[in-house]
């Protein structure tokens, strides 16, 4: 029984079909965005998320997650992945009562919560309107 | 139970219609042990269930949050004899917290006692910690341990930006403890002997740099703990625990250890105090995320001739060396495996060695 050729296998075409498709995977942008008048730091935001900090100044801060980018606001914004960040909070609740942000699907659904909840922080990859505020974009 | 059970689930099923609904969450954990010790206060070889853990954390204003945790657990440990293989209920924690300012969080009511890492980091979420079993000298109270794990009373929590991380502190004031039939009794329906205990927990959080995550701090713990047998004391000991703890995320490594060092003296009397110290150290690290293995070193040397080591079951020294691994099958499910040898002769008490194989799950 002879050895499988290894010299030449599938990998050169698998490689060219990535390269190929680099392109179309380029990460959107994602911009924090939140209730206007609200103003907040790269690091607040990193503490907002991650349970830190539950007040700016007198204002009860309400983030909220968005589904549809959630995965390239937790890499860009706070370097983790979807089960650590799901962890983290699974901590956070048991060991100092925390309620993690809630979620919303989309980021029409996003932007609308966050023109309406005066504390509201939320983040979405579709150019935001003028009626919210731009915190920082990554 | 029935009633947390049932007001849950209805939060959950009506939180469609407001963010901020209400979800029961919990830990739930089997095991196997296999134990060279004879006549175990912790049972025999075989399947064992371990603790049924629910809780919910509710946000009832923007600045006030409670937190309500009930246990079902078999708390067979040190009354065997009066084991019925029932199961029990204990209120594990029922809190309520006015959020002054992100530095300053006031609780009143039962809480996990704030000193060390391990008490506030995992207490009955078994899917979090990393071994099987707690170090022995951190056990609850009704499983052996020598520390006030639980406390009714009031907490002041909090942190505050300093430098490259920040400053983390605990303050509490409470019921003292006493200790009935030879486990620490943290009086739920009320201080009968009049005994506050006072406690602190000072911190230093590294955040960023090559010390990102490092956290270091101070603790103790100070009350009058008196020893009953049916109804009558027969030991009044002034606790006094002070000590420190670290816990370090380097990477893929866990680094943490903790430290108590005693210093109890008979209340109503002259003579000299008695030393005592309990320590342990433990690191594991994390394979592709998944795999872990740890080891951890337990030492406690607890004098015999203070009142409260005296008559607490739990209160005997020994020196544990533990090896394990842990399997991350999912993010909430965890297969655990410990072995280790523990010996508590130096109170003539047993060598022996063990072995724990759990299946540990969060929802």
């Amino acid at each position: 029984m002879s050895k499988p050729d290894r010299s030449v296998g599938p990998w050169p075409m698998l490689a060219a079909a990535l390269l190929s498709a680099l392109p179309t995977m380029t990460l959107a942008d994602v911009f924090v965005i939140a209730h206007t008048g609200l103003a907040a730091s790269a690091e607040d935001i990193r503490d907002i998320y991650t349970g830190e900090k539950e007040m700016l100044g007198s204002v009860k801060l309400r983030p909220l997650d968005n589904h549809a980018a959630q995965s390239e606001f937790l890499s860009k914004a706070l370097s983790l992945n979807a089960g650590r960040y799901e962890a983290l909070w699974a901590m956070k609740s048991f060991r100092d009562g925390l309620t993690p942000p809630a979620a919303k699907n989309s980021d029409e659904e996003v932007i609308a919560y966050v023109q309406a909840t005066p504390g509201a922080i939320g983040y979405v990859t579709s150019a935001p309107p003028a009626s919210v505020t731009v915190l920082k974009k990554f | 139970m029935g009633a947390l059970l049932v007001s849950g689930l209805w939060c959950t099923s009506t939180a469609h219609a407001d963010i901020e609904g209400l979800t029961v969450h919990g830990f739930a954990d089997v095991y196997y042990t296999s134990t060279g010790e004879q006549n175990a206060p912790s049972g025999n070889t075989g399947f064992k269930l371990g603790n049924l853990d629910l809780y919910l954390a509710p946000s009832l204003t923007d600045r006030i949050r409670a937190l309500m945790e009930d246990v079902v657990e078999f708390d067979d440990w040190y009354s065997p004899g009066s084991y019925n293989g029932q199961p029990s209920i204990d209120i594990e924690r029922l809190q309520i917290g006015y959020v002054v300012s992100n530095a300053l969080t006031v609780w009143i009511g039962r809480f996990h006692t704030p000193y060390g890492y391990w008490n506030t980091a995992y207490h009955h979420g078994a899917q979090l910690q990393p071994t099987v079993m707690r170090p022995q000298f951190v056990a609850f109270e009704d499983h052996g341990g020598i520390l006030p794990a639980h406390m009714d009373g009031l907490w002041a929590t909090g942190h505050d930006n300093l430098g490259p991380g920040r400053v983390t502190y605990d303050a509490y004031l409470g019921n003292g403890q006493r200790i009935l039939d030879g486990a620490l009794d943290m009086q739920n329906e009320g201080n009968a002997d009049s005994h506050t205990a006072l406690g602190t927990r000072l911190g230093y959080e590294f955040r960023g740099g090559r010390l990102e995550s490092l956290w270091i701090g101070l603790h103790a713990v100070e009350e009058q703990v008196d020893n009953f047998v049916s109804g009558a004391i027969t030991a009044r000991t002034d606790v006094r625990i002070v000590g420190g703890f670290l816990h370090w995320t380097p990477g893929d490594w866990e680094l943490m250890g903790e430290y108590y060092g005693f210093t109890n003296s008979a209340h109503d009397a002259t003579s000299a105090s008695h030393a005592s110290n309990a320590w342990y150290a433990e690191a594991n690290y994390t394979l592709w995320g998944l795999i872990t293995p740890l080891a951890r070193f337990e030492r406690d040397s607890l004098s015999q001739h203070d009142g409260y080591f005296q008559f607490l079951q739990g209160g005997k020294s020994y020196t544990r060396t533990l090896l394990g691994v842990r399997y991350d099958l999912t993010p909430q499910t965890a297969l655990k495996l410990d072995g280790n040898h523990t010996d508590a002769t130096r109170n003539g008490g047993q060598a022996y060695n063990e072995l724990h194989l759990q299946v540990a799950v969060r929802f």
